[in-house]
């Protein structure tokens, strides 16, 4: 080797170690985006956090137990909010191809907030409180939930495919938008449908 | 001329009915405007949190503080849509309580972490660039010495 291949290498090992000494500057100058995508899951899962356990069935006074949970993978700490909501067979169920929720108002909301990749689970206790019942419909006067009775008033006509009256508990899922500085719907919903019978 | 007293017990129950009526719209207004308060109160400690967290503060202790938050004002919206008015004001007032404990709480620690952050930076960089600077100079006496080293070692081989 002469003495230019010699100062060559000496350079090349120069910048080298110095890259590296650099490389604690870069760190913290140099920000890259999140590789990961950006979604949140949502489930509904019956008392054994199993589908085996869903209350299919549900007798006026009998307790459904329920759980939901949300894992958050959206990068960021989000303020979710989940609406659970319940219906009859022709009321109206939020829109998936529009993005849309359903109009019709909360049964009851939960409110909670998670960092990232942490995940959320609570239960969803409700019984039939009150319901009468004709030979062709039923109607449900009030719902328990977590303990707090609900008034309403939902008819179920009875279904002579399914042959029953069925109603449906929908959970919606919106987070806060730090942009519009409101909550939005996160186009994610999770259902069950339950027969009830006297 | 004195009012009949049939007159009279009419008005008196027209006025206690409308006070009572007019009782319950304020009280209605008042959970709703509590709500309201307690909604957005909630909303900016969220983005309180959500900036100390960028700003490099460990704010999972305020993230349950923040969840407190958002339960009781679950449950003031609960107790507003079943009719309990009194128990809607109490927890929204609860929750407001608690948002702008945990908002203070957030601000803070995002100013040392900010503090915290910039220290670092600047430590990081002074340390980075005298490393860089002492690889440099080392690397260069290095090179003198083993340039002179190598050219009297030619010197003696020429002889």
């Amino acid at each position: 080797m002469n003495l230019d291949q010699y100062r060559a290498a000496f350079l090349t090992i120069t910048l080298v170690l110095a890259l590296i000494a650099a490389a604690p500057i870069m760190n913290v100058t140099v920000s890259l985006p999140s590789p990961a995508e950006a979604f949140s899951e949502l489930w509904v899962l019956g008392s054994n956090h199993t589908i085996a356990e869903y209350p299919l069935q549900m007798k006026v006074g009998s307790v459904g137990r329920l759980v939901l949970g949300i894992r958050n993978n959206m990068n960021y700490p989000v303020y979710y909010l989940l609406k659970a909501k319940f219906r009859n067979e022709t009321q109206p169920f939020p829109d998936a191809i529009k993005g849309e929720p359903s109009p019709l108002p909360s049964l009851y909301e939960f409110r909670f907030f998670l960092e990232n990749g942490k995940t959320w689970e609570t239960w969803f206790n409700f019984s039939i409180r009150d319901a009468s019942f004709s030979q062709e419909s039923c109607l449900v006067k009030s719902i328990v939930v977590n303990g707090t009775p609900i008034s309403m008033n939902v008819t179920s006509l009875l279904s002579p495919v399914k042959n029953g009256f069925y109603y449906q508990f929908f959970f919606e899922l919106w987070l806060y938008d730090s942009k519009t500085q409101s909550l939005r719907y996160h186009e994610r919903f999770v259902s069950i449908w339950t027969n009830i019978v006297q | 001329m004195p009012p009949p007293k049939r007159v009279l017990a009419v008005g008196i129950v027209f006025a206690v009915i409308v006070s009572i009526a007019l009782r319950g719209a304020l009280a209605a207004d008042e959970a709703a405007s509590t709500l309201e308060l307690a909604e957005n109160s909630l909303a900016s400690s969220y983005g309180a949190v959500f900036d100390a967290g960028k700003a490099g503060a460990n704010v999972t202790a305020l993230t349950r503080e923040l969840d407190n938050a958002g339960f009781l004002l679950s449950k003031a919206y609960l107790e507003y849509r079943v009719g309990n008015l009194s128990g809607s004001i109490y927890f929204a007032e609860l929750s407001h309580n608690v948002s702008s404990e945990t908002m203070l709480r957030a601000m803070q620690l995002k100013e040392i972490a900010a503090s915290e952050a910039a220290r670092r930076f600047w430590l990081t960089v002074i340390t980075s660039s005298a490393s860089i600077i002492v690889i440099i100079l080392m690397s260069y006496i290095l090179w003198q010495r083993f340039r002179r080293w190598y050219q009297s070692r030619s010197r003696v081989l020429v002889r």
